[in-house]
């Protein structure tokens, strides 16, 4: 059984109401990229190792991945946003539940490029908090499907604590990048 | 001890502080090929640890520089050309996960290799990062 066909079956346990009839598609190179932008400094760092899985016939989406595996280019970054931040010794893993919504009258399992609306749960240092946004949808006739999204997140709204003496070099809103490549299942 | 002497020196201590605290603060994410990994351990054990009790196999092996030695079953290459070498855990629900940040030759299918990496932690597969391999393959 190959890496996609076992991703399957960890499916099984992310979308568990959904029919067997429907086509699913995964993917456990997912990659999350964020960028803080503040006056005394930028911050960005790359997740290559999300897992997802989307079932485009009723939109649903799930991807969850690793905090450690957020790479920075400094050390002293990666040490700070694991241990002080994110305290991902504690929460290792972030993760959405939602689904892709279609504008009126598009169909996600149609080839083409789809404008979609993203609305579901985002789970970050243990809080969980509504996400609404929007995203692109690209469906390639060799059954490949390409899901792009762009949003921003407030650290203090997931229960992440930043220090006075800090703060200024962190972005009130930090801006998240999110590009994910399936197949089918 | 002039006053001029204490300034001075001072300074120098400043200095030299100054240039050991912007070593530390621009230092680079290290890579595994520059550490000794603390312990080896075979890809099918690791795998079990962190699927039986996660928590437990975390605090085991999170942030650490281990080796892991295992079956390759699947090489990928992304798109810019990072590695990732996929060793056989015995479960079809997932497997060891090694990510190479640093270009290395891809080993065949079904080689037995070991490699050494630091322990991102489980989500469906054990993610070890930032990896070298051990020994010649």
């Amino acid at each position: 059984m190959n890496q996609v066909q076992a991703l399957f079956c960890a499916s099984l346990a992310l979308l568990p109401l959904l029919s067997n009839a429907q086509d699913k598609y995964g993917s456990r190179d997912g990659e999350i990229t964020f960028f803080s932008q503040a006056p005394l400094e930028d911050i960005t760092a790359v997740n290559r190792k999300a897992a997802s899985v989307f079932v485009p016939a009723s939109g649903a989406l799930e991807f969850s991945t690793l905090i450690k595996a957020f790479e920075f280019e400094k050390a002293l970054m990666q040490e700070h946003f694991n241990e002080n931040y994110m305290e991902s010794g504690a929460f290792p893993k972030a993760t959405f539940k939602g689904r892709l919504v279609a504008e009126e009258g598009d169909d996600l399992t149609k080839s083409g490029t789809h404008s979609v609306g993203v609305e579901g749960v985002l789970t970050i240092h243990g809080v969980e908090k509504p996400l609404s946004t929007t995203g692109t949808l690209e469906v390639t006739s060799d059954g490949k499907i390409k899901a792009t999204s762009k949003f921003s997140v407030s650290p203090e709204d997931h229960g992440i604590s930043i220090p006075g003496v800090v703060r200024e070099k962190i972005a009130k809103e930090i801006s998240i990048s999110v590009n994910i490549s399936y197949a089918k299942l | 001890m002039s006053k001029r002497t204490i300034l001075i020196l001072f300074l120098f201590v400043a200095a030299v502080a100054a240039y050991f605290g912007m070593r530390a603060y621009s230092a680079k994410v290290p890579q595994a090929a520059d550490v000794t990994a603390e312990t080896t351990v075979g890809a099918e054990s690791l795998f079990n640890e962190f699927a039986t009790d996660e928590t437990k196999a975390g605090v085991r092996y999170n942030d650490k520089v281990i080796e892991v030695v295992g079956a390759v079953k699947d090489v990928s290459v992304s798109a810019d050309g990072r590695m990732s070498v996929h060793l056989e855990s015995g479960d079809p629900m997932g497997g060891v996960v090694c990510d190479f940040s640093e270009k290395a030759a891809p080993p065949a299918i079904g080689d037995t290799v070991a490699i050494k990496g630091f322990c991102a932690g489980y989500n469906f597969d054990v993610l070890i990062q930032r990896c070298a391999f051990s020994l010649a393959h």
